[in-house]
């Protein structure tokens, strides 16, 4: 099944259905019509066994996210802030998601949420650990019976193809 | 300046050429791809411009084979074999490039019968002033290591009793400039003090009192290091300083403090040698050079054949193969492991 979203075509072997989540055509069926009060990831992947959540950002500057290496006090407090936005921004993509595939009935299967952005190897760890915490992964406390996210990956184009080779990605040309 | 280095079956390499840009060349590559022995080689090859030493004498005392048996430096073969390098550097005086070359086989013993060649005779009426700062701290060890050294004969790379003639050197005559107070002060900042010198041990001296180098943080030593080199005057303009793996015992934060140094150090006119590992110490280079710094990285890796092969980059973002970045992808592909339980394989 073969899909475009952001800049880059996906195939994923053996799904059931793949769609973009915010589709803006109102004849299709997937669209939902509530761009406007929501946020949405990109693509919305349906496997025999379990959903995935796919947001794609291509950056232009890797390193205004790279606060670890920043050099004065102010470029680290900037791109802290540029990394703090992003990771709210991934966050609240995913349970806005969530939260319309649970009013549609369609939170059946464990969510695999997979974030595919233009990093550096070393800082895709970071933002994994950070987004992993803030979703949360897994059941959150004893209070909890089910897990909102079954795991949350950040991955650049390179890590996807490595590790998904069921489900190639290619930067689409201009 | 050190233009290049071009090796011939000598230790890991069976024939590299490898041109150095005359600020910082930063090395990267896995273990065993021969990062040091290239630092080695070069710095021998400067340290004898001004010892006046014989190449291959210096050679085997900063490689220090076993039973300084110098032709073990050659590349390992199972039958007789020729090995050699050399090192070309531009001498500004004479306005041209000079070169000189140790030549010696597997069957070689000592230093005296290995071939030092080329414009020896030249390389060393122009010295120029080199450091080599080796992986482990010396400067908290010093005491009594000189003597030591010069009386016995004990098993030490002589790189580690070069290091600690180089801080005993006398201060330089007369005020400071403003470009070496400049590095001074930032160091002094850092380290929250300065450091000076008793019968051979040194002291960081500060507010609170005068603490014993063994007492202190090995970070806080290497930046007593730079401040005493500088201070000194051994990194000047035309001097060539050789660092192996500055990282060492460093934390982020004074990493920063060092390759802003290091970088200034350049501006100044030094040509740094600088290996490393990590991916700390690599961005922050990229991330602190101007546009009219001159840095050059250099990946060094082993092809199909297992030869040590060299590509060099003037961006940290076109440095191909980077071990390092290829180090935190093995990571990142375990951990995607774990977390996607084989989906999509």
């Amino acid at each position: 099944m073969k899909i475009e979203a952001d800049g880059f075509t996906f195939q994923f072997a053996g799904a059931l259905d793949a769609f973009r989540f915010d589709e803006k055509d109102r004849t299709q069926a997937h669209f939902h019509g509530l761009s406007h009060a929501m946020k949405a990831v990109d693509l919305v992947v349906e496997l025999p066994t379990d959903y995935l959540f796919i947001e794609v950002k291509d950056f232009h500057v890797a390193d205004d996210y790279d606060f670890k290496s920043a050099i004065t006090p102010k470029q680290r407090d900037d791109r802290q802030a540029h990394f703090n936005h992003l990771r709210e921004v991934l966050k609240y993509k995913f349970r806005d998601t969530w939260l319309y595939r649970w009013a549609q009935g369609k939170a059946d299967k464990p969510v695999r949420y997979l974030c595919l952005l233009t990093l550096d190897n070393a800082m895709l760890s970071v933002l994994s650990k950070e987004l992993r915490q803030q979703l949360p992964v897994g059941l959150a406390g004893p209070h909890w019976n089910g897990a909102l996210a079954q795991s949350c990956v950040v991955l650049n184009l390179e890590r996807w193809n490595v590790n998904f080779p069921q489900w190639p990605a290619m930067r689409m040309v201009a | 300046m050190i233009e290049q280095i071009k090796l011939e079956r000598f230790t890991a390499f069976e024939s590299l050429t490898l041109p150095f840009c005359a600020g910082i060349n930063v090395l990267i590559g896995e273990n065993g791809t021969g990062k040091t022995h290239l630092l080695k080689a070069v710095y021998a090859a400067c340290d004898v411009s001004k010892s006046q030493k014989s190449l291959a004498e210096k050679v085997n005392r900063v490689f220090l084979p076993s039973g300084e048996q110098i032709g073990r430096l050659v590349k390992r073969k199972s039958v007789s074999t020729a090995g050699s390098f050399e090192v070309t550097r531009k001498v500004q005086a004479l306005d041209k490039s000079i070169t000189i070359r140790l030549s010696l086989s597997n069957h070689t013993k000592e230093p005296a019968k290995a071939t030092v060649s080329g414009a020896h005779k030249l390389w060393q009426e122009h010295p120029v002033e080199s450091v080599y700062i080796p992986v482990k701290d010396m400067m908290a060890n010093a005491p009594g290591f000189r003597s030591l050294y010069s009386l016995r004969h004990i098993h030490f790379e002589e790189v580690y009793a070069d290091i600690i003639d180089r801080v005993f050197l006398g201060s330089l005559k007369g005020p400071t400039d403003h470009a070496r107070k400049k590095l001074l002060d930032i160091l002094q900042q850092s380290m929250d003090g300065k450091v000076i010198a008793k019968n051979e041990e040194f002291f960081l001296k500060s507010q609170q009192g005068e603490l014993e180098f063994t007492l202190l943080a090995e970070g806080i030593r290497k930046l007593g290091l730079l401040w005493v080199l500088i201070q000194n005057g051994t990194l000047l303009n035309g001097s060539i300083l050789f660092w192996d793996e500055p990282e060492t015992n460093l934390n982020p934060k004074l990493m920063r403090t060092v390759v802003e140094i290091l970088i200034e150090l350049q501006r100044m006119g030094v040509q740094l040698f600088i290996s490393t590992h990590n991916y700390s110490l690599l961005k922050e280079f990229d991330l602190q050079k101007a546009a009219s710094d001159q840095v050059l990285f250099h990946s060094l890796y082993r092809d199909e054949a297992g030869h040590i092969k060299a590509a060099s980059f003037a961006s940290y973002d076109a440095l191909t193969p980077n071990s390092i970045d290829t180090a935190f992808a093995g990571l990142v592909d375990r951990e995607i492991a774990q977390s996607m339980g084989g989906l999509g394989q």
